[in-house]
């Protein structure tokens, strides 16, 4: 569970937010919408606790936590999936237990859980971008995180391959109890896959417009009126 | 390098070496050219076979200085660009010194060295760790500082510390780069002992082109020329192979 209350997310002082207040709970996939440079990244290093928070809480499993904590419990994947080229991936995989200190972890079967078996021994060059987000998924699962906070996960990738990863981490999100926060500026992604869309508005300060339930009727409509008011008559 | 690229590649060098070797030819024979300004490829070639047992004494002596000078120089040179790549400390101490030693030429201080140490080997082998010391260190240090962002973000949410992003990240990231380092500061080691040579001594072969100039036996100058750059495009080639077979792994995307 994932709760930020009134927190203000910025850099070296500078907010970059207004006062953010979110509850993820276990199980959920919850999606922030916004423009590119809106700030949606910056929310996940802050959770994630690269970043420190300017003001507020952030607090996880009810407390607020300190690195160590946050290391071993909470997984970012990055945007468009970086991979260390000279390591196959299996070797990525192998040096993420490693440096996290995993010892003992079946790395097939968590391969297997995203489907990414078959490309262990490839080097990430000869991925492409469904592939590489297999893997990085992998990398992010291997701690079996309370949180996990996507960058971006869908992006670039047809609608085939969104739709069986999405599967898979739900599928992986309610075997481990975790919360999901994935970030996105494509809402077609954000309506289709998440169970509430959090939509940004403004900039710098930025700040929720809206917050947009999948059970409501016709979400996308909701979701484009919030994000571009004067268009969202189109849809 | 696959079959076809190394086969276009010794076709492109060959091609472009018999028609060096035409050039030279025709301008000495329809311009007349004595052979104590500048002599024919035959006749470079003929003194380069009848006299090799001598040319192979020299080139000894120089490969021996070039060596030794060059792994003192680039042995070191690769330390000091770990040091201070790793130690924002360290880069602050070692940095202005750098800068400083990189703005004038070393061979400047050949003759200062030569004073130092004699007429010995000792002076060429300084040379040549001297002049492929300092690219050596900017070439290791940028390339361990120019880790792309991304890779570093990654050690970073694998909870990864300072020491493990170097050892993991930071060096075979910049590997292919510090190698690739080596195709400038081999040759400058070769450069160096062969500058020592030329200032004095009674051996290698800088001495030889020196006072094969001085006795217009322009021949040998030339034969001693040919050995070198034939030194220097083995290395290379060598180096090429390392980078393209040995560390092809470490290869950017």
């Amino acid at each position: 569970m994932v709760e930020i209350e009134d927190a203000v997310f910025g850099y070296s002082g500078v907010p970059l937010f207004k006062p953010f207040t979110l509850t993820v709970a276990d199980r959920d996939v919850v999606a922030v919408i916004g423009r590119s440079g809106v700030g949606k990244t910056t929310i996940l290093k802050t959770v994630s606790g690269e970043i420190p928070l300017l003001s507020g809480k952030v607090l996880l499993d009810g407390e607020p936590r300190d690195r160590g904590w946050l290391t071993a419990h909470v997984s970012r994947t990055l945007q468009n999936f970086p991979l260390l080229h000279w390591l196959t991936v299996l070797e990525n995989l192998e040096l993420a237990a490693r440096l996290r200190g995993l010892i003992g972890v079946d790395l097939q079967r968590v391969l297997e859980e995203f489907s990414a078996a078959h490309i262990q021994d490839r080097y990430p060059k000869s991925l492409s971008g469904g592939e590489r987000c297999r893997a990085s998924l992998a990398q992010a699962a291997l701690i079996k995180p309370r949180v996990l906070l996507l960058d971006e996960p869908f992006n670039g990738l047809d609608v085939y391959v969104k739709d069986e990863i999405a599967h898979r981490l739900f599928s992986f999100a309610e075997k481990f109890e975790t919360s999901i926060i994935f970030v996105t500026h494509d809402l077609h992604d954000a309506c289709d896959y998440a169970d509430k869309v959090v939509v940004l508005k403004g900039m710098h300060p930025t700040q929720i417009g809206g917050i947009v339930d999948k059970s409501e009727p016709d979400p996308l409509r909701k979701v484009r009126k919030i994000m571009i008011p004067k268009s969202g008559e189109l849809v | 390098m696959n079959g076809y690229s190394l086969l276009k590649s010794i076709v492109k060098y060959g091609v472009s070496i018999v028609l060096l070797l035409a050039v030279w030819h025709m301008v000495t024979v329809i311009f007349h050219v004595p052979p104590y300004v500048l002599p024919a490829p035959r006749a470079v070639v003929e003194t380069l076979v009848t006299e090799w047992p001598m040319f192979q004494r020299h080139a000894t002596v120089t490969l021996g200085n070039a060596v030794i000078g060059g792994l003192l120089g680039i042995g070191s040179g690769t330390l000091t660009g770990l040091s201070i790549a790793y130690s924002r400390t360290l880069r602050w101490i070692i940095e202005p010194y750098l800068v400083i030693f990189q703005s004038f030429p070393k061979e400047a201080l050949i003759p200062v060295i030569v004073v130092w140490l004699g007429f010995g080997d000792s002076p060429k082998i300084v040379n040549a760790a001297l002049l492929s010391f300092f690219p050596m260190a900017v070439f290791t240090a940028n390339a361990l500082l120019d880790t792309r962002s991304e890779y570093l973000e990654l050690m970073r949410n694998w909870g990864a510390d300072k020491w493990q992003e170097f050892v993991f990240c930071r060096l075979p990231a910049g590997l292919q780069t510090i190698v690739g380092g080596l195709k400038i500061t081999v040759p400058l080691a070769l450069i160096g002992a062969v500058l020592g040579e030329f200032m004095g001594g009674n051996e290698g072969l800088g001495y030889l082109i020196v006072s094969s100039g001085a006795n217009f036996r322009l021949d040998r100058s030339f034969a001693a020329l040919i050995i070198l750059s034939a030194v220097g495009i083995l290395a290379l080639a060598m180096i090429r192979t390392i980078q393209d077979v040995v560390l092809k792994r470490y290869k950017q995307e």
